[in-house]
């Protein structure tokens, strides 16, 4: 049986898990973006007033077991979708896991802007992922292997806006996760 | 093979290996190791080279070809052959590299990429600490 790759969602202080999103809408509320099953018909409802940030959105890639040799090379970055204007991007790839705030994320460290376009993941605002066979809190290891099941680290995303923003939704950015598999 | 949210589908392309004792092993449609069935058929490559070295690996979608020959470095693309590197310089210890690259957009669940990486990799010195080069072709 062929290994299914997905990504989930982790939000609320319990760490409620939402698994198979579809979409990652950011919002002013702590809610995950729906799945094929539920859609997302919430956010509209939630949206992020001109000058204020989205709560951080904690998503990550699984892969259920079976059917690869190895998965590596993970990569996260902003790859398409010019942003708008007053809107930028923060994001991070990290094994931990907080509630949920809208308390803007400040670059350093591993917090990067990922508001510039990189297509080809070739720059340092497009992070490396670690898998674990865990959790995406889990220890973690450059390769997955063996067809073990197993888990991104958190790929953690917050829109951040000026006054100057427009209401409305935004664009369509394109958010990639990038893996090599054998 | 990794599928995204449960699609089912079979590689675009499969492989096939050849030792330098003349076993061959090609890839099944379902994708799956004889020796470890948890793992991909690709599983089975890398088991055999650990007692036999590999000499070709090819990729086909049944109409065009992709080879590399390990024992001098050679790409043979649908029947016409090059090199990446430089053929008056030697290089040891020749290794595959072969993976499939997957792009998924998180905003949408979606793959929106794959491309098959084929190649080989060689050290500049006999030690196999030495300083190590790749030749590559992406394929989609």
């Amino acid at each position: 049986v062929a290994a299914t790759f997905k990504f989930d969602e982790d939000n609320t202080s319990g760490k409620t898990r939402t698994s198979d999103v579809r979409s990652c809408n950011w919002r002013s509320n702590d809610a995950n973006s729906g799945t094929a099953t539920t859609g997302d018909v919430t956010y509209r409802n939630n949206p992020i007033t001109a000058g204020n940030s989205s709560f951080i959105k904690y998503q990550y890639g699984e892969f259920s077991a079976g059917g690869f040799t190895t998965i590596s090379n993970g990569k996260f970055g902003h790859t398409a979708g010019a942003m708008d204007t007053g809107v930028t991007l923060l994001g991070q790839v990290v094994s931990s896991y907080t509630t949920p705030v809208a308390t803007p994320l400040v670059v350093g460290g591993n917090i990067k802007d990922m508001s510039a376009v990189d297509a080809s993941l070739s720059t340092g605002n497009s992070p490396a992922v670690l898998f674990s066979t865990t959790a995406p809190d889990g220890s973690t290891a450059a390769t997955l292997t063996g067809g073990a099941a197993g888990f991104t680290q958190y790929l953690v995303t917050q829109l951040q806006t000026t006054t100057g923003a427009a209401p409305g939704d935004t664009s369509t950015y394109t958010l990639t996760l990038r893996y090599d598999e054998q | 093979m990794v599928t995204l949210n449960g699609t089912k589908g079979t590689p675009k392309y499969l492989f096939a290996a050849k030792f330098a004792d003349g076993k061959i092993i090609e890839q099944n449609t379902e994708d799956r190791s004889i020796v470890n069935p948890q793992c991909s058929a690709f599983n089975d490559v890398l088991e055999e080279i650990k007692v036999n070295p590999l000499d070709q690996f090819a990729i086909t979608d049944s109409e065009q070809v992709w080879l590399v020959d390990l024992k001098d470095g050679k790409f043979t693309v649908n029947g016409s052959s090059f090199y990446l590197h430089e053929t008056d310089k030697p290089y040891y210890n020749r290794r595959l590299i072969f993976f499939h690259r997957h792009w998924t957009n998180m905003l949408i669940a979606e793959e929106y990429d794959r491309q098959y990486c084929l190649g080989w990799h060689g050290n500049v010195e006999p030690s196999i600490e030495s300083h190590n080069e790749e030749f590559k072709l992406f394929i989609r």
